[in-house]
């Protein structure tokens, strides 16, 4: 089994070394292109944290921004109030993240389908409410601007270009560590339930451990991508754990194709420059959003990672 | 906190006058559940576009809102069976022929996604249409205020508003229980096979279902128009409520979603008064995560989860 797996880590981490060494010259290409570079990062980071818990165990979530706001705001308090560094900040930003998650996972463990939706989009608005009415602590709906970069040591991440790096390699790092955890033990095990749970029990899976540890690890990893947004943009409101904003990233996972990995981070960048070439056409922008996301959900819902491996065999073949 | 008799007796009339509408928009929305097995996200913009066609009407024909909406509601309704035919349909036979708990939970996915796509969609339709701006449809009906005993008055298009949501609550129950249309509808919610097998048309079924449900949430945004501000974004804080009302009630129970939204209506008004306005949604919410802690099959019982 361990063999298995350090073959299966060697494979990976040589398509990783790809990736990273076509992906270095990137900001070479000017600021706007760095920054949406770095902004298809953050999202894929998020998006592809929501496909432990969609695409791996079924379990659906609609409030996944709510994750990623406690992150960001944990951060910026915690180094704007108590002056503690944002690395340490981003990383405790994804432990608080990560309790609201196992607080969350816990009364939703009997539910599925329309219940789980339900009960995440209601856990969304109950945490943008508490951001828009706590405001002695967030400052309420205008946001908390002036956050402090992230400390580089002698790179300055205020440029986008120092930033670039930094997020590439966390990133990586991030999809990395979630590609071992799909191909391990239990990931398998989150598959079986995804699959059958019924099964899954009868053989004597600890269903619930592992339904509960999905949303502690997917909830991890939203904060802590929320946290490194929060010192990037360095401003922050409750706009950010809004529905639209779940929505969208949901979007991102399933129209790049879940339970992959990789697919949500093709819908990360898809949609990212979808929204960026559609800026022009501002009012229709959500209208192509939209008809994009009936279109793949009736016609190919394996997404877009389904379509590129479908259209890879027709090329072999 | 002492809270004074008259304020309470007026969000406890406001409570449940809103529980109306909310009861009106989550029987529409737990019939598509029950006999469609469908999460229909989208279910707050037919709310939404019901609205914005009765203030098109009301501009273009003159007229009231409350005797437009209906109009509005009809045409809103055919929408639903067009989107029906050709969105839903195919993904239904998909659906029968699915087997295995993996391709459940792979259609459900299917179709949440899918009507928050549309829900997407159509919000920025209205926004293109009608633009970003609140407004408010104009009815003769808003200047009217009915003083009640006790010091209380309410505008007559809130009490005009609840009674047009009663008597469609109302008309909508004796259609089910008495009408041969309404029993078909009832047995393919319980059975769509074996209903199937005594010859009912379940595909025609699930036309009339989408028809009532989407017709019952425009007609809501219709009457609702004349007492709060109309906009693109409104049937999405609706749809929340709406399915709060739904599992509150028991997934596809009507009765129990019609209590419930009577139930949600209050506890909001109460709410309000106890925490705060601004704390009102947190009520709904609340209420929710309780029932499905303690009787998750909701308060008269539904469909297992």
């Amino acid at each position: 089994m361990l063999g298995i797996t350090r073959d299966l880590a060697l494979r990976s981490a040589k398509y990783y070394a790809l990736a990273f060494t076509l992906l270095l010259p990137l900001p070479l290409a000017g600021d706007y292109i760095t920054h949406l570079a770095i902004m298809i990062m953050l999202y894929s980071i998020t998006a592809a944290s929501l496909d432990i818990l969609v695409g791996y165990t079924g379990r659906l979530s609609l409030g996944h921004a709510a994750f990623y706001a406690i992150g960001a705001y944990t951060s910026t308090l915690l180094s704007m109030n108590l002056g503690i560094s944002p690395w340490v900040g981003i990383l405790v930003g994804g432990v608080l993240a990560s309790i609201f998650g196992l607080i969350l996972g816990i009364p939703s463990l009997k539910l599925r389908g329309p219940y789980l939706a339900i009960s995440t989009l209601g856990f969304g608005v109950i945490v943008q409410l508490m951001l828009i009415n706590l405001d002695w602590l967030t400052r309420g709906p205008i946001g908390i601007p002036g956050i402090p970069p992230l400390p580089g040591g002698p790179l300055d991440l205020r440029s986008k270009s120092s930033f670039y790096y930094v997020a590439l390699v966390l990133t990586l790092a991030t999809v990395y560590v979630l590609h071992m955890i799909s191909r391990s033990r239990v990931g398998k095990i989150l598959m079986s339930i995804r699959e059958d749970e019924e099964a899954a029990l009868s053989v004597g899976v600890n269903v619930p451990l592992f339904k509960v540890l999905a949303f502690i690890i997917s909830t991890f990893f939203a904060g802590f991508s929320g946290g490194l947004y929060a010192h990037y943009i360095r401003y922050i409101s409750p706009a950010m754990s809004a529905l639209s904003e779940s929505i969208g990233i949901l979007s991102m996972t399933i129209i790049g194709g879940f339970g992959t990995l990789v697919g949500p981070l093709m819908g990360a960048a898809v949609l990212t420059i979808l929204q960026e070439v559609l800026r022009p056409y501002l009012e229709y922008r959500y209208l192509i959003y939209g008809a994009l996301i009936v279109l793949v959900m009736k016609f190919f819902p394996s997404g877009i990672y389904g379509l590129v491996q479908f259209l890879v065999r027709k090329v072999r073949a | 906190m002492a809270v004074q008799p008259t304020l309470f007796m007026e969000q406890t009339v406001l409570g449940l006058m809103m529980g109306g509408i909310y009861a009106a928009v989550g029987v529409g929305l737990t019939m598509i559940f029950g006999v469609m097995k469908l999460s229909n996200f989208a279910h707050g913009e037919f709310y939404m576009i019901g609205a914005f066609l009765t203030y098109t009407l009301v501009t273009a024909l003159g007229g009231d809102p409350y005797l437009l909406a209906p109009v509005s509601a009809i045409a809103v309704g055919l929408v639903g069976i067009a989107l029906n035919k050709i969105v839903f349909l195919s993904l239904y036979k998909e659906l029968r022929e699915a087997k295995g708990a993996a391709a459940f939970f792979f259609q459900d996915l299917r179709f949440i996604m899918l009507t928050i796509g549309l829900s997407i969609l159509f919000v920025d339709l209205a926004l293109v249409l009608w633009g970003p701006i609140p407004i408010a449809i104009p009815s003769a009906f808003t200047s009217y205020v009915v003083k009640l005993p006790g010091g209380l008055s309410f505008s007559l298009a809130r009490i005009m508003a609840f009674i047009v949501a009663m008597v469609s609550l109302v008309v909508l129950y004796t259609f089910l229980m008495t009408t041969k249309t309404g029993k078909a509808i009832r047995a393919t919610s319980q059975n769509p096979s074996a209903a199937a097998l005594v010859g009912i048309n379940t595909y025609k079924i699930y036309d009339i279902t989408m028809f009532i449900s989407t017709s019952l949430a425009a007609l809501s945004g219709g009457i609702l128009g004349p007492i709060y501000n109309i906009y693109p974004t409104m049937g999405l804080d609706v749809v929340a409520k709406a399915f709060v009302v739904v599992i509150t009630g028991g997934m596809g129970n009507i009765v129990g979603s019609m209590l419930a939204g009577f139930l949600i209506g209050l506890a909001e008004g109460w709410g309000g008064l106890i925490f705060g306005t601004e704390y009102r949604q947190v009520v709904a919410f609340l209420i929710m995560i309780l029932v499905l802690w303690f009787r998750p099959q909701g308060i008269l019982g539904g469909r297992r989860r």
